[in-house]
């Protein structure tokens, strides 16, 4: 995958790719749901989504849904779930890690 | 006063932090972002208001606005302006603290497609550049026709090759310093370095927006031949030429071939190029049909080029005397012309050739007879040719 042999998956990138885990979204509840699931500490700038809706439909992790007058939805694909599961476990390896050495 | 106020744009078309910053300056003065048409910024005037801009590089199809693009911006309080060029949608905001991208590595990424697409843009550059300095291009534009015979080249279309080749050379340099621009950017964001305006993008700019008046005269030259031609030829009947008939008489046979018997004045003008117009007549032979050589066949040859500035018609008038053997000599001056230069030329043969070359002003006439007549008989009808022009 493309930006993937660069390193991991960058906080934006991570809580887009987590937000369409149980359903298909558009734009504003993507925004909706990382405010809401973050408290605020991540911030996703129209910009950044936009760009990042756009990165992760050439890199096939996610498919258009439908289009609803100027919202269009996106839902996960397997590729997608499946770099979001390995980052997941990479997340979890780091933080078991770092338990591991404070005890 | 208009509501409507039009700006060059002075700085590079790819530097998004020196146009934010100059977008957010003329809005600081009332001028709202609206167009870009060329090189020129046109914007609304309104009450002056502190704004906070961002260019976001427009999606693949940037002739048209991405509905989606404007909605997630609107939700986040910014609002759309336009676009700037097909190259960026305009979003701004009265948030000064607001951010358009909150992930560098995002912002990273979606510059270097830009970069990558406007270097493939590159391509349509280049074709451009060969298509209009092969259209325009003439073998007499070489380095020692240009010094020597600079005003035949004028007459051969040299000025638009010129401004095409100045315009595209600036045009050139302003977007090879644009994907320096972007690049630049991309590398910064990357380190999570300030985005500022890049260096030299003024002289972009100005290169640029100067490139926009050669290319322009171009375009017109360029519209003008596709509709035209840049050729008006007319009757022969409806001019006020010599003929060769004229000259010899009602007795003499001209020759059937059509090519070498001009029934019809051939003229050409357009707007860069000095007008000009060409006429001649053969008398009879067998070479017309069977082929050979047409050194001893009585005819008449007529060149006119009238051109923008004296100077250049007498520099042709010099160059005209270079083409031959020489021998050019006044003639006492006569009709109101400001050179009469007359040249018997005698082959080996026996046969003899007259040039005959007048100037006007900028208008200058080049004669070519060969025949038994004095062809400077005709004097005042050349130059009542030169006044019915």
């Amino acid at each position: 995958m493309a930006g993937r042999e660069k390193g991991p998956l960058t906080e934006p990138m991570y809580y887009v790719l987590m937000s369409f885990l149980r359903r298909e979204r558009c734009g504003t509840e993507i925004t909706e749901f990382v405010e809401h699931k973050t408290g605020g500490r991540v911030r996703l700038g129209p910009g950044t989504l936009y760009t990042l809706l756009s990165k992760f439909q050439e890199e096939k992790l996610i498919v258009e849904a439908g289009v609803d007058g100027r919202k269009r939805s996106y839902r996960l694909t397997d590729k997608g779930r499946s770099i979001f599961e390995e980052e997941l476990a990479r997340l979890r390896a780091c933080v078991d890690d770092g338990e591991e050495e404070e005890q | 006063m208009s509501k409507i106020v039009c700006r060059v744009t002075p700085v590079n078309g790819y530097d998004i932090p020196g146009l934010e910053r100059w977008l957010e300056k003329q809005a600081a003065k009332g001028l709202i972002f609206a167009m870009t048409v060329g090189v020129f910024t046109l914007f609304e005037r309104k009450a002056p208001v502190s704004l906070r801009f961002h260019l976001e590089p427009a999606p693949d199809k940037p002739d048209r606005t991405d509905p989606e693009l404007n909605a997630l911006y609107e939700e986040a309080g910014w609002q759309y302006l336009g676009l700037f060029r097909s190259s960026f949608a305009v979003f701004s905001t009265e948030n000064r603290e607001a951010q358009a991208h909150t992930d560098p590595e995002v912002w990273s990424y979606a510059l270097k497609r830009f970069f990558r697409r406007k270097l493939l843009g590159g391509v349509g550059l280049a074709i451009l550049n060969f298509v209009l300095l092969s259209f325009f291009w003439s073998s007499r534009f070489d380095l020692f026709e240009l010094r020597y015979f600079w005003a035949e080249a004028l007459a051969a279309g040299f000025v638009p090759w010129a401004l095409a080749a100045l315009g595209l050379a600036l045009a050139d340099l302003a977007y090879l310093h644009g994907l320096f621009v972007l690049w630049r950017l991309h590398r910064r964001t990357k380190r999570d370095l300030p985005m500022t305006p890049a260096p030299g993008s003024h002289l972009s700019g100005v290169l640029a927006a100067l490139s926009a008046i050669p290319l322009f005269l171009v375009a017109v030259e360029l519209i003008f031949l596709f509709a035209t031609h840049g050729y008006f030829p007319y009757d022969l009947a409806d001019s006020n030429f010599v003929t060769l008939t004229e000259i010899e008489g009602e007795d003499f046979r001209l020759t059937g071939d059509r090519m070498h018997n001009m029934d019809y004045i051939s003229h050409g003008d357009t707007p860069l190029t000095p007008e000009n117009w060409f006429f001649q007549q053969w008398g009879t032979s067998r070479v017309f049909s069977e082929g050979g050589s047409l050194d001893d066949i009585p005819h008449l040859e007529i060149n006119i080029t009238r051109y923008l500035l004296p100077a250049a018609a007498e520099h042709r008038v010099w160059e005209w005397e270079s083409w031959g053997r020489g021998g050019y000599r006044d003639l006492e001056s006569a009709c109101d012309l400001d050179q009469i230069r007359f040249c018997e030329d005698e082959y080996l043969d026996g046969t003899r050739t007259y040039y005959l070359i007048l100037r006007r002003g900028g208008a200058v006439l080049r004669v070519e007879y060969q025949g038994e007549q004095d062809i400077t008989r005709f004097l005042s009808r050349f130059a009542e040719m030169i006044d019915s022009l």
